[in-house]
């Protein structure tokens, strides 16, 4: 099954029979999902069970033995909750994919950067970022937050040497960063900045569009981007620029649904059908309300009103909690 | 007094309870809204007001929403007590304080009612919700009793009968929707869980059919198919339209209650009861049991299964007298 989905991303193919036959599957290799299914037997992608991404707090959900998981990602989780794992039996498939999706929506990708995400070994988010910038220092810690003097540092250090720069991070994390008075710090032609998690959070709301005005004054020439993602996907969506809808990879499909009813809706709760989520569930349903375009790019909305704030800004948060 | 109020309270009645009732079907609304108004008898009140004590001249009542018959009780006696009373009423759903004060003034009865925040300098609040709301309340008003309720939660232990239990906790489940600090939120079970399941699936079924759920909270939906869904995988889940029992082991209680989901806990003694619930016992509210023995550890209130949606009157609320908690 794993080259078929490889084979999906290199060449493309029919999503729904792809989608339909990886259901089949994981339902053969992954008991707890396929009782978790029960009676259902989907004939279209649309009707395939999603599983919420809270349920991964309380069971596994994979299609191999748990003792030969390769990576095991931790969800973002909550201020209140235990966090869900995702455990993958090898991050090949994921990487490639990430990859494959990444240049198509920015181009080639910088081989140089400054992160500030977690390089927790837990985190999908820093995962990624590391398979597209091998050795990318990080400024950013759980424990203590942004290092913003030393980010700064190195951003004008390596913006000196002229190769573009690719620098992950966190809406909030960007904030901090910005919010430290520093240098002025062109960046190089071709360099990205992403920002994950949305500006959303508990202890302060960012105001996005003076983020944007702050970050073109104090570094000229970025290219602001928008990544979504969560540990529960094996794939992204980009938003080029940021701030427009998110594009889905073609092996992706998402559903806005009413949130009590699962029955699609303009806008609602959103699922996502991922045939890169192999290894555990390809449909996933997430606390995120958003609206599906006609194209298949999806615009976020925030999170579903009662449900408990969560996402990679708020690891941040966490951090300023402490 | 007494007579006033209960002259109000029959007003009250005679009024359609669907609107009032924060979106319970219509049955359900008549019959819950009956059930609160049954309870409140001149006899009730006058027992209530006997409770020795220097009573306030005013108190503001602030009421949440969810379990829209609530503020009916604690208004029928202050108001019998001769304060003058207002009810700060939750803004998404006004509906029934306002209709409670306007039938206390048409028996010229000092009750207001609105939505506004600020509180005043009453000499009392009454106060519910969630523990933050209430540690605001209290920093609010200073000078003032306090009487404020937190977030609780509520259970049913059952030992014996399981056709007798599912249809008493039928009702409990289907008053107000599970609505509420009394509502309970699992079943636990010294005898066979899927026996009791059985019965109770067969039991919400027909509660369903005779009191169908009304609108639900559109948020809770991913909460609902997560507790389905573990039940599917780690034990078995019994689902019918608007209803759900889900048959879990004991580890996975949660304390939070959906409306009209009854998951079932296997459980063999009082100790592993207690164990259980020993991280919320400071929460619990109300225990609906067969066997006082299986009664847990910090339970303020024991009724007869089928009799948790339906406090009696007087008593002590949450282990504090009622009158009682606000007199000087």
């Amino acid at each position: 099954m794993r080259d078929e989905i490889q084979a999906f991303f290199e060449q493309g193919g029919d999503f729904g029979s792809m989608a339909l036959r990886l259901h089949a599957w994981q339902r053969a290799h992954n008991p707890q999902y396929d009782r978790f299914c029960g009676d259902a037997r989907p004939e279209r992608w649309q009707d395939i069970p999603a599983v919420p991404v809270s349920l991964f707090r309380d069971v596994s959900l994979t299609s191999f033995e748990l003792s030969q998981a390769q990576a095991v990602f931790h969800t973002s989780g909550t201020t209140s909750g235990r966090p869900g794992r995702i455990h993958l039996l090898e991050t090949g498939l994921y990487e490639r994919g990430a990859r494959l999706h990444a240049e198509r929506c920015l181009g080639p990708l910088p081989t140089v950067g400054v992160s500030l995400v977690s390089e927790a070994p837990t985190s999908s988010l820093g995962h990624m970022c590391r398979s597209f910038v091998p050795g990318m220092p990080s400024f950013f810690s759980l424990a203590h937050g942004v290092d913003a003097p030393g980010a700064w540092q190195a951003l004008a250090t390596l913006a000196a040497q002229g190769a573009p720069l690719f620098v992950p991070c966190t809406a909030f994390a960007l904030a901090d960063l910005l919010d430290h008075t520093g240098p002025i710090v062109p960046l190089p032609a071709g360099s990205i900045v992403m920002v994950t998690g949305g500006f959303k959070g508990r202890r302060s709301a960012v105001d996005e569009h003076s983020l944007l005005h702050t970050l073109a004054e104090r570094m000229p020439g970025a290219r602001l981007v928008g990544e979504y993602g969560m540990s529960e996907l094996c794939s992204q969506l980009w938003a080029t620029p940021a701030g427009s809808a998110f594009a889905p990879p073609p092996w992706m499909r998402i559903m806005a649904v009413d949130p009590w009813t699962g029955q699609p809706a303009a806008t609602g709760l959103l699922r996502f059908f991922d045939l890169a989520n192999v290894d555990t569930v390809l449909a996933i349903e997430t606390s995120d309300v958003g609206t599906v375009h006609p194209d298949g790019r999806v615009s976020l909305n925030g999170r579903l009103a009662g449900a408990r704030p969560r996402g990679c800004s708020l690891t941040v948060e966490e951090a300023h909690g402490r | 007094m007494v007579d006033r109020v209960i002259a109000a309270l029959k007003q009250l009645r005679a009024l359609d309870a669907a609107p009032l009732s924060q979106g319970l079907h219509p049955r359900n609304a008549r019959l819950c809204l009956d059930a609160a108004l049954d309870a409140i008898t001149a006899s009730a009140l006058r027992a209530e007001l006997s409770t020795k004590g220097s009573r306030p001249d005013s108190v503001t009542v602030v009421a949440a929403a969810g379990v829209f018959t609530s503020p009916i009780e604690w208004v029928a006696i202050l108001a019998a007590a001769g304060c003058r009373v207002h009810i700060k009423a939750p803004t998404e759903a006004p509906t029934l304080c306002l209709a409670l004060a306007k039938a206390m003034q048409a028996q010229g009865l000092a009750v207001t009612a609105d939505t506004k925040r600020a509180l005043g300098t009453p000499d009392a609040v009454v106060g519910f919700g969630s523990d933050a709301s209430m540690a605001t309340i209290r920093d609010a008003t200073p000078g003032s009793r306090h009487s404020l309720y937190g977030h609780r939660f509520s259970i049913a232990v059952v030992t014996c009968d399981p056709k007798a239990a599912a249809q008493a906790l039928a009702r409990d489940a289907a008053m107000y929707d599970t609505r509420g600090c009394m509502a309970p939120t699992a079943v636990l079970t010294t005898g066979d869980p899927k026996v009791l399941a059985a019965h109770l699936a067969q039991a919400m079924a027909d509660a369903q059919q005779a009191i169908p759920r009304g609108q639900v909270d559109p948020a809770l939906g991913p909460e609902w198919r997560r507790r389905v869904g573990l039940a599917r995988i780690r034990g078995m889940c019994l689902e019918g339209e608007g209803w759900a029992v889900p048959v879990l082991d004991a580890s996975d209680f949660q304390p939070v209650a959906l409306p009209r989901m009854l998951p079932v806990h296997g459980i063999q003694s009082a100790p592993e009861i207690d164990a259980l619930l020993a991280p919320w016992h400071q929460q619990l509210s109300t225990c609906g049991t067969d066997d006082a023995q299986l009664t847990p550890r910090g339970t303020l209130r024991r009724v007869a299964l089928g009799q948790m949606q339906a406090p009696a009157l007087p008593r002590d609320h949450d282990g504090r007298p009622m009158l009682g908690s606000i007199l000087g």
